[in-house]
């Protein structure tokens, strides 16, 4: 997708979800001037934007949605219930028209259906006539040399309260090409005693540099064509600037002209008595001008923020790795010549310090792709709201650490879970209203949704004030279920954790938000794919909780390294318990048998080797490094243990992606390449296996 | 002064802002606090530029204090830094 | 990911005086696998290198030979000869690795990037020839003999070479 389109459609995300939030907001009983303006904005910039693209079905919509809008900001339309259903619905709606419009696709019969129903919806509480479409020209993309163009904006009376953006046209002009001078004409503005504010005074002089031609410019500017006076030229085209003076008919113009440089003060020499008050104002404005030159800071802090794309992080962390492992050469190569003769040590502090700055780097580069949880919890809000809602009940969500930061990747793959387990808390969890006042609750529940950075991972919480789980109950279903040896003793934890086993779901009746079995397992696989844990406690009758712990990243991971024959493994170090040594005699008694004991305990022991077909390796020793997952051990038998090793998890790629057991593989500061082992995966194969 | 009960200098708040302003150019010195003021517009530029205007018309300085990195992000992508004397 | 330019671009200045194009004329790259002539459109090439020591995966198919470092990146190494079930390469001072879609194919040796004017190209039917059909994109006549321009949707069918190994 061009990159253009990207931007417009994470802008239309984000407004979309404004209003979303201030929709359900409005939905609590939360009507407030802020909430509407807030919608209103929203429409307003979504109009806006997909004007620019051509976008004619969004503009549209959004036109329609916004006149109702503005009436309701005004007073003249009240706000009601229903009222606020029909805009979700619209918003739903926007947001399938977005689509469609972005990937070129037409909307199916039905989606068009209720487009048109809600249009006529809109309409009727705006009890007029929906506005005129727009028209809308695209934009075309004729591919010319870069050349340098003038472009003269004024706005005519009722830009502004047309809701455009000249900020939108200024960054659309720099993604065609590149505004080099961006000068606003201030000298229109009155003073305040005469000054409609919302009228526009201000004007704007941009000098631009692009590959583009007088068409195309203009067509930019098509949306607001109506609103704007333009004057487009080449600036090397002859007498340009005086036919500028000319359209403008502007005294103060010249003058600015010159001050902002776009033309020398002998570009117009034939008007010479009127040169004198220039060059005055020239020397005033010089001076402003090296103001400005000794503040430059000032200006670079303005932006504080920019959006990149997540594979240029990737790229970069790649290039990083690779950076890392060219400087362990030059370490040990400068080890080597140090050997030889005592002069290298210079030349080894270099190095050396230059490996502690690529890790200050490589740490930074990590850390862009930290983002906060808060804007992902938020679209819960929502699912909380229609799912209480749907079902009957009165829940209060609330959301607390939306700050804390974790990998992009690792939120993205959360929410899923994360919907999944709040349904389940609405659903099982909190009770009907009459329910919580028979037994002495609130009438409304209280679901929380916490997230708190703890000792290296990061926490996340979901609470319920609910019915709390039933022990009795889940034993009873997977001792029916033969999940549980009916005389086994279980604790209290482990009963809850049944929970997410497969077909394990003791809901009476099954309801379409949760209830089917399915789920709570695919909800711990997902989570334990994130290199995750997920528990749960519960009081009967008080409610739940169910907390889950994640990594920071997903990209670094510490490990330690073993050898199999020539390959080379790493263990998660979080997946070990501990290393021993095989002995000869203990590998005699072993026999065949893929058991050794362990201090009077059976553990199955994996061959590495086996499974990979590996040749024998030089080492006679053989170790075993102990794994666990959950209450399951495996011992991995392997021929060298090579140490602790943090490194950054590379997938293996598509061809390896039903490759059970290894998670992905790891550059080594040599360039080869370690697989990682997925141990809970691994013990789970094994266990399948029947140990 | 600080600007109470009010967040933001756009098209929503011009009118308000306008008479707010008018009254302000009463004072000898006037410094607006921008501490709370988390979004601007064109329309807002332009108002301010007026009061600026005003302000020089009548011999008088204007200061802004405690103007957010948003604002004055906003303030740079419309190019009007110089025209409020920011730089 | 790949920086595709450089290595090709290093061997059009070696041969120099082979490149010609006339017409209808597309660049292939001639290498030789098992003591035959094969090509592969230029197009789809994305680098050669020299072949370089790999890590091993356990539980793939026979040609999935495992994985190597190109840059940072972890690429995917398949043996030609195997998918071909022509046996497996043998590993010497000339082999090389055509590095296309991410992943790496053993070949014995880089011969030549030339063009084939498409009256030289013929479809693949009638051609008794020794590896499987799906596999040969087109036949081009090359030095007065007919070899096999190769088909890579067919060779890295992605459904077919990420199958785990029966065990």
């Amino acid at each position: 997708m061009e990159e253009e389109l990207e931007i417009f459609l994470e802008d239309c995300d984000d407004q979309l979800q404004f209003m979303e939030n201030a929709l359900v907001e409005m939905q609590n009983g939360m009507i407030d001037e802020e909430a509407i303006g807030a919608i209103f904005r929203a429409v307003h910039t979504i109009k806006g934007s997909a004007g620019m693209f051509g976008f004619d079905d969004v503009v549209a919509f959004a036109h329609t949605g916004e006149n109702l809008f503005d009436m309701i900001r005004q007073g003249s339309v009240a706000v009601n219930k229903d009222m606020i259903g029909l805009f979700l619905l619209c918003r739903d709606h926007m947001e399938k028209l977005i689509q469609a419009a972005v990937t070129e696709t037409e909307l199916d019969d039905a989606q068009k259906v209720v487009g048109s129903n809600l249009k006529a919806q809109l309409v009727a509480y705006i009890e007029g006539k929906p506005a005129p479409k727009e028209e809308v020209v695209e934009l075309s993309n004729s591919v010319e040399k870069e050349e340098s163009w003038h472009i003269s904006i004024r706005f005519k009376k009722d830009f502004f309260t047309t809701g455009m953006s000249i900020n939108s046209i200024f960054n659309f002009l720099n993604k065609m090409g590149k505004i080099i001078k961006n000068h606003p004409i201030t000298y229109n503005i009155p003073l305040l005693e005469d000054l409609n504010p919302t009228h526009p005074y201000i004007g704007y002089e941009l000098l631009f540099l692009g590959d583009t031609n007088e068409e195309a410019l203009h067509e930019v500017f098509e949306f607001i064509k109506d609103d704007v006076s333009l004057v487009i030229f080449q600036i090397d085209t002859e007498n340009a600037y005086d036919a500028l003076l000319e359209e403008r008919q502007e005294e103060k113009l010249k003058s600015e002209l010159i001050e902002a440089s776009f033309v020398e003060a002998s570009y117009f020499p034939q008007e010479r008595e009127e040169i004198t008050p220039v060059t005055v104002e020239v020397i005033q404005e010089k001076e402003v001008e090296s103001k400005r030159e000794e503040k430059p800071e000032k200006q670079k802090k303005a932006t504080t923020s920019l959006r990149v794309d997540s594979n240029k992080i990737d790229l970069l962390i790649n290039y990083m790795s690779e950076i890392v492992i060219a400087n362990s050469k030059i370490l040990s190569l400068v080890d080597n010549e140090k050997d030889d003769n005592n002069e290298g040590s210079e030349l080894l502090e270099a190095a050396h310090s230059m490996k502690e700055l690529l890790e200050y780097v490589r740490d930074g580069i990590m850390d862009i792709r930290m983002i906060q949880v808060g804007d992902s919890f938020n679209k819960f809000r929502r699912i909380v709201n229609d799912t209480s809602k749907k079902i009957g009940k009165d829940v209060e969500f609330v959301i607390t650490g939306g700050d804390t930061e974790l990998d992009k990747t690792v939120v993205e793959r959360i929410s899923d879970p994360l919907v999944h387990m709040l349904r389940n808390s609405i659903d099982h969890g909190v009770e009907l209203p009459e329910e919580r006042v028979a037994k002495g609750k609130s009438a409304r529940g209280r679901v929380d949704l916490r997230a708190y950075p703890d000792s290296g991972s990061i926490v996340i919480e979901i609470e319920d004030d609910g019915k709390g789980l039933d022990k009795e109950r889940i034993l009873s279903k997977a001792i029916e279920n033969g999940q549980v040896n009916p005389s086994a003793k279980l604790t209290d934890e482990e009963i809850y954790k049944l929970i997410f086993e497969a077909g394990l779901s003791t809901a009476e009746k099954v309801s379409d938000i949760s209830g089917r079995g399915v789920g709570m397992d695919v909800v711990r696989r997902n989570i334990e794919d994130l290199r995750g844990t997920i528990d749960i406690a519960s009081t009967l009758g008080k409610g739940s909780k169910i907390t889950i712990r994640l990594p920071l990243t997903l990209a670094i991971i510490d490990g330690f390294l073993v050898q199999v024959g020539t390959t080379k493994y790493i263990i998660p170090l979080e997946n070990i318990k501990e290393c021993v040594e095989l002995s000869e005699e203990e590998e005699a008694n072993m026999g065949s048998n893929e058991f050794i004991n362990l201090r009077g305990e059976m553990l199955p022991l994996l061959n590495v080797r086996k499974i990979l077909h590996e040749e024998e390796s030089v080492s006679r020793r053989k170790n075993i490094v102990i794994v666990y997952f959950g209450n399951k051990y495996v011992g991995l038998l392997v021929d060298e243990l090579l140490g602790e090793y943090q490194t950054v998890i590379k997938s293996l790629g598509e061809v390896f992606q039903y490759l059970p057991g290894i998670s992905g593989g790891s550059i080594l500061g040599s360039g080869e390449i370690a697989l990682i082992f997925d141990i809970p995966r691994l013990i789970e194969l094994k266990s399948r296996e029947g140990l | 002064m600080a600007l109470e009960n009010i967040s933001e200098i756009t098209i929503y708040e011009v009118e308000k802002l306008k008479n707010i302003f008018l009254e302000l150019l009463k004072e000898d010195k006037i410094i607006l606090n921008m501490k709370g003021i988390t979004k601007i517009d064109i329309v807002g530029i332009q108002l301010l530029i007026s009061f600026l205007k005003s302000a020089e018309a009548l011999g008088k300085d204007v200061k802004f204090e405690n103007i957010s990195e948003s604002v004055h992000e906003q303030i740079a992508s419309s190019s009007c830094e110089n025209a409020l004397g920011l730089v | 990911m790949i920086d595709d330019e450089t290595l090709l671009e290093e061997f059009y200045n070696e041969d120099d005086d082979d490149i010609f194009v006339i017409g209808d004329a597309q660049q292939y790259l001639f290498f030789k696998a098992g003591g035959d002539i094969y090509a592969f459109d230029v197009e789809h090439v994305n680098e050669m290198i020299e072949y370089q020591p790999l890590t091993k995966v356990p539980m793939m198919q026979p040609y999935v030979k495992g994985v190597t470092n190109i840059r940072g990146s972890i690429v995917t190494v398949i043996d030609l000869l195997e998918r071909f079930h022509f046996g497996s390469a043998t590993i010497g001072p000339k082999t090389s690795l055509i590095i296309i879609k991410n992943i790496a194919l053993v070949i014995d040796e880089v011969h030549d990037v030339n063009s084939i004017v498409n009256d030289d190209i013929k479809e693949s039917l009638d051609f008794g020839f020794k590896i499987e059909q799906r596999f040969i994109r087109s036949m081009a006549k090359y030095n007065d003999s007919y070899i096999a321009i190769l088909n890579c949707e067919e060779i890295f069918n992605l459904a077919e070479i990420s199958q785990l190994k029966e065990s």
